[in-house]
């Protein structure tokens, strides 16, 4: 029952969650947590990335080989793994950025002409 | 540092660390924030979830979940097997008998009939004679030709462009007495008998054998007779002989008179060309002379060519642009212009018809001739049926055994379920178990079936009339190996998924709160029936090996209580060669006739005689005739078996005569031919007329021969106890129709045997110096010899038979002492209310027997199927021999009452006290 949970929670965020990783990536390499509070940053405190969907998350990106990590120090003085985005990594968000827009157009265009029509 | 090239243990830890980090940069966030320390530990870890299941789903990401599920499985059920000790020695036991018994079978198969002959490219291989035809024929043939002459197989050499090569090998392989000269290194002077193959010289050449030492021969040998005294040895012969001694090349050895040099050995996995023989010498076929004495066996016969000495097998390697149709087409063209060449003026008119109507039934030679294939390929396949049968009984043994394993371990199973273990994970699990379990069986299977075959071997040789007479390598091969793997893998489907299935069904309340499954009842008496079934199933394929084996007894003593026609008891037969001996003609039948009456001189003989074809000596010979007074039917063959025999053939023998007067002394010189004939020819030829004094010719072409009938004998066997006996004519052999190369003695004695071969060596010698020694054989020993295949089969169902029924008593007793155990409560409260011992004995012991009886109803209708199907190997039994099924039921009532009797005397013997206290 639980594990079900898990595994829609992963699925409806997949592939934005790749995406907003990736992308918040683009602004230099950070750590698993760092990501997460970026993200509820970036969003207004709308997306709170769940741990247990982040961190698979990271590490299938790695498997990708569109991120890479690496071991280092971090602000407070402790160790933390830092994800980077690859060139590969580059050109994935590259695609999924221009994917997304097309979603949204889409929709959007669903949207408006519905709109559209509703209105006397 | 790239994270994928490290180890799985070390990823896991950094992962660890990784997540660690997390939650003390959380735990500080929200300090900063204002919460305490411990409560922002907790909103911090609780943030994070199932730790474990996190870690879990991220390693996933990582891949090779199945990989790594299959190794946890593995090393799981290894756990598992060691601490069970007893179920899995049992359980593997179990497998072992049946998959070993398997592949010991399939591999007598394959080596018999399915390897390919270890040769180069043995798929290029063709045979243009009959792969199973040995021996010798002399005479003519229509249709596809069995043998060669060796005049043929020269045509077909000189005149062939379509082969990349042809040669020719003896059909037979005769055991002839070799001596090792008497050098010292080696074995000196020794003579033993050693197993000898004529072959053509490009023989190794065509089948790409490369010698392991020394060279092999060429074509050179080909070129004069007897020009080439020289040898290649077997390398078994190489290593028993002289311990793979380098000197043994350039030696000479002594075979029969002639001197060969031993120039090379062949390499150790090489048989040669026909499956089931294994020579130890090979020699030119231009040096025949040498094993053959006295015979000319490659000129063209100077009887004509409707009287050739066919005797040889003709193999050729194809050529990679011509196809076997094509070449098969071809070839016959060319062995048709030969017949047409030497058929003409020597010929009437209607004889060549049939003499042209000859062919060349060229198939494919991947698997060589066999001594075999036609004797043993159905018993095989047979035996193949009978192991599979057994092997079921073996897998359904085991299912019980894993479900009665699998309800111990109930608890643990629904835990895990309840823990969120997906079932097909379960299931998968318990399948490597099985799988696991199903290869430590195989491994100890394969190492049976190894002295399984060993012995196997043996006990068919020893039943043969020559001892080594079946020689086949058992190396295990890839083949034998595959099938011993597939085997493998459908046991374990066989006797684990349903069992998997069933345990793993989720029903888990009453499992885990009870403290025993026996008490609350459903989930066993679900799983029993499953048990019973299968102990049922056990016990109806026991019934139909047990009945297979009993048919095979009772046919075997019908077939060796079958009446020979005449007396076996204290029979010597052995033959003698007129021609090794050099006489000729005439001088022979004459050194026949002086042999004979030495022989009759020998005191303590009951009786005397000779013969042409002796009996069961693999010998016979059959004639066109003429009879007066019988006018053919149109398309009816007039043929008849022949004989020739001595004086006082038919009183020596014990063949009452019905008619007139056996063949006598006074037959040698007679003007007329007097003939004796058999029942079978009086009553189909001479209906309801007197046959004595009629006329009877001999209408072979070539050969014509007269005779009058002196007298009508009983019928007789001569070669096989299950043959029907042909009409046949019995012809004077000291007054013959035609020339008798060899003759055999026939010699009744008193008492044992053995004391009089001596003498009858020394009478051989004393009539002449030049025959060869002689092999005396006894009729009784050479009649058990022709049942040797029956034997053989009889022996191994008997086997298996008996293999089944261990098998099920042991499966019986299994579910019954399961069956008792679960229900002891019951019992114990049955016996505390006041019922009798005898009671609780006699009620369970007759569930035991209704379990039997059902497997024995199912089992008797398919036996009788299977009985018809194999009717063709057993001898004069009806649809439906009683006895052997009235055995069958009994034998498997007493298994079950002594299988059934101890969990029963222990049910009885149950204390009602404990019993209530059982868990």
């Amino acid at each position: 029952m639980a594990k079900q949970q898990y595994r829609n929670r992963i699925e409806l965020l997949q592939g934005t969650l790749d995406l907003m990783i990736l992308q918040t990536l683009q602004w230099g390499p950070q750590h698993g947590y760092g990501i997460s509070v970026a993200i509820r940053n970036r969003s207004g405190e709308m997306l709170q990335v769940d741990t247990g969907s982040l961190y698979p998350a990271l590490h299938r990106l790695e498997k990708q080989k569109w991120v890479a990590a690496e071991w280092k120090i971090s602000e407070n003085k402790q160790r933390a793994k830092y994800y980077r985005l690859t060139a590969a990594g580059k050109r994935q968000l590259a695609q999924e950025r221009s994917r997304w827009q097309q979603l949204t157009e889409a929709i959007g265009g669903v949207l408006n002409s519905a709109k559209n029509e509703t209105e006397p | 540092m790239n994270f994928q090239w490290l180890s799985r243990k070390k990823r896991a830890e950094e992962l660890n660390e990784e997540l660690e980090s997390h939650v003390t940069m959380a735990v500080e966030d929200l300090v900063a924030r204002g919460e305490s320390k411990t409560a922002a530990a907790q909103a911090a870890r609780r943030e994070l979830g199932n730790f474990s299941l996190l870690k879990e789903v991220t390693q996933d990401a990582w891949g090779g979940r199945w990989w790594r599920d299959l190794l946890e499985d593995s090393r799981h059920g290894l756990r598992i097997l060691r601490k069970n000790p007893g179920f899995t020695a049992v359980a593997a036991l179990t497998l072992a008998l049946g998959i070993g018994a398997n592949t010991a079978i399939f591999s007598v198969l394959d080596s018999a009939l399915l390897k390919s002959l270890p040769v180069a490219h043995p798929d290029e291989l063709v045979v243009l004679t009959d792969p199973d035809a040995h021996g010798g024929q002399f005479g003519s043939q229509t249709g596809d030709r069995s043998l060669l002459a060796y005049s043929e197989f020269e045509y077909l050499r000189d005149h062939n462009d379509l082969f990349a090569g042809i040669f020719a090998a003896d059909s037979s392989l005769p055991d002839v007495e070799v001596n090792l000269g008497d050098s010292s290194a080696g074995s000196g002077g020794k003579k033993q008998i050693d197993r000898i193959k004529l072959v053509t010289g490009d023989y190794f050449a065509i089948l790409g054998v490369k010698p392991a030492a020394g060279r092999m021969f060429g074509t050179e040998v080909d070129r004069a007779r007897g020009g080439s005294p020289i040898a290649v040895v077997s390398y078994v012969f190489w290593r028993q002989r002289f311990g793979l001694n380098p000197s043994m090349l350039g030696r000479t050895i002594r075979i029969r008179r002639t001197s060969f040099e031993i120039v090379g050995v062949a390499p150790p996995e090489f048989f040669g060309e026909t499956v089931g023989e294994a020579p130890d010498i090979w020699i030119p076929m231009m040096m025949q002379e040498a094993i053959y004495p006295g015979r000319d066996l490659l000129s063209p016969s100077p009887q004509g060519i409707t009287n050739q000495h066919m005797w040889i097998q003709v193999m050729a390697r194809l050529k990679p642009d011509i196809p076997l149709g094509q070449a098969k087409t071809r070839i016959n063209v060319v062995f048709k212009r030969m017949l047409e060449s030497a058929s003409g003026s020597a010929m009437t008119a209607a004889e060549p018809r049939n003499y042209l109507d000859q062919r060349l039934n060229v198939q494919p030679g991947a698997h060589g001739a066999s001594t075999l294939h036609a004797g043993f390929g159905t018993p095989l396949l047979f035996l193949m049926v009978l192991v599979g049968l057994v092997l079921l009984i073996a897998c359904a043994n085991v299912a019980n055994l894993v479900l009665a394993r699998g309800a111990a371990r109930q608890k643990e199973f629904a835990m895990r379920i309840a823990i969120g273990a997906g079932r097909t994970r379960l299931i998968r699990q318990l399948l490597a178990e099985s799988l696991l379990l199903a290869f430590l069986g195989a491994f100890a299977g394969v190492v049976l079936a190894y002295w399984a075959d060993t012995l196997l071997l043996r006990v068919a040789s020893q039943a043969a009339t020559r001892p080594g007479a079946i020689q086949l390598h058992l190396i295990p091969d890839l083949r034998v190996l595959g099938f011993t793997l597939g085997v493998t893998v459908l046991t374990t489907i066989l006797f684990g998924l349903i069992p998997s299935l069933l345990v793993t069904r989720p029903n888990l309340s009453p499992v885990l709160k009870s403290a025993t499954v026996g008490v609350t009842g459903e989930p066993v008496r679900r799983r029993l029936p499953v048990g019973k079934m299968l102990v049922v199933i056990q016990v109806a394929i026991s019934v139909v090996l047990l009945v297979a084996a009993g048919l095979f007894v009772h046919s075997l003593r019908r077939l060796s209580q079958v009446n020979l026609g005449y007396n076996r008891e204290n029979l010597l037969l052995f033959q003698v060669n007129a021609t090794a001996g050099g006489y000729k003609g005439a001088a022979g039948t004459r050194m026949y006739q002086q042999l004979l009456e030495r022989i009759s001189a020998i005191p303590g003989l009951r009786g005397a005689t000779v013969s042409h074809n002796g009996l069961f000596s693999h010998s016979e010979s059959g004639d066109p005739i003429a009879v007066e007074g019988y006018t053919p039917k149109p398309n009816e063959e007039m043929d008849a078996a022949f004989d020739h025999v001595g004086p006082g053939y038919f009183s020596t023998m014990g063949i009452p005569i019905l008619m007139g007067r056996e063949i006598g002394l006074q037959d040698s010189s007679a003007r007329v031919r007097g003939g004796v004939i058999n029942e079978t020819f009086a009553r189909r030829f001479f209906p309801n007329v007197n046959p004595i004094g009629k006329r009877i010719r001999d209408t072979y072409p070539g050969n014509p021969a007269d005779m009058e009938v002196v007298g009508v004998a009983a019928d007789a066997k001569y070669n096989s106890l299950r043959e029907e006996t042909p009409p046949r004519v019995y012809a004077p052999l000291f007054n013959p129709m035609w020339e008798q190369a060899a003759a055999i003695y026939e010699v009744r004695t008193f008492a044992d045997p053995s004391s009089v071969s001596a003498a009858l060596r020394k009478a051989v010698e004393e009539t002449s110096s030049s025959l060869p020694a002689i092999e005396i054989h006894t009729m009784a020993g050479l009649v058990d010899g022709s049942l040797e295949t029956d034997r053989f089969v009889e022996k191994l169902s008997g086997a298996f038979g008996v293999l089944a029924m261990l098998l099920a008593s042991i499966g019986l007793y299994g579910i019954m002492s399961y069956t008792v155990a679960s229900r002891t409560r019951d019992i114990g409260i049955r016996l505390a209310l006041g019922a009798e011992k005898e009671n609780v004995l006699w009620q369970v012991l007759r569930e035991t027997l209704a379990l039997v009886l059902i497997g024995t109803a199912v089992g008797v209708p398919l036996a009788l199927g299977g009985t018809h199907l194999v009717k063709s190997m057993l001898f004069g039994l009806g649809f439906a021999d009683p006895m052997a099924i009235l055995f069958a039921a009994t034998v498997l009532a007493l298994v079950a009452a002594v299988a059934g009797f101890l969990p029963a005397w222990r049910a009885s013997q149950v204390d009602p006290m404990v019993a209530l206290r059982h868990e």
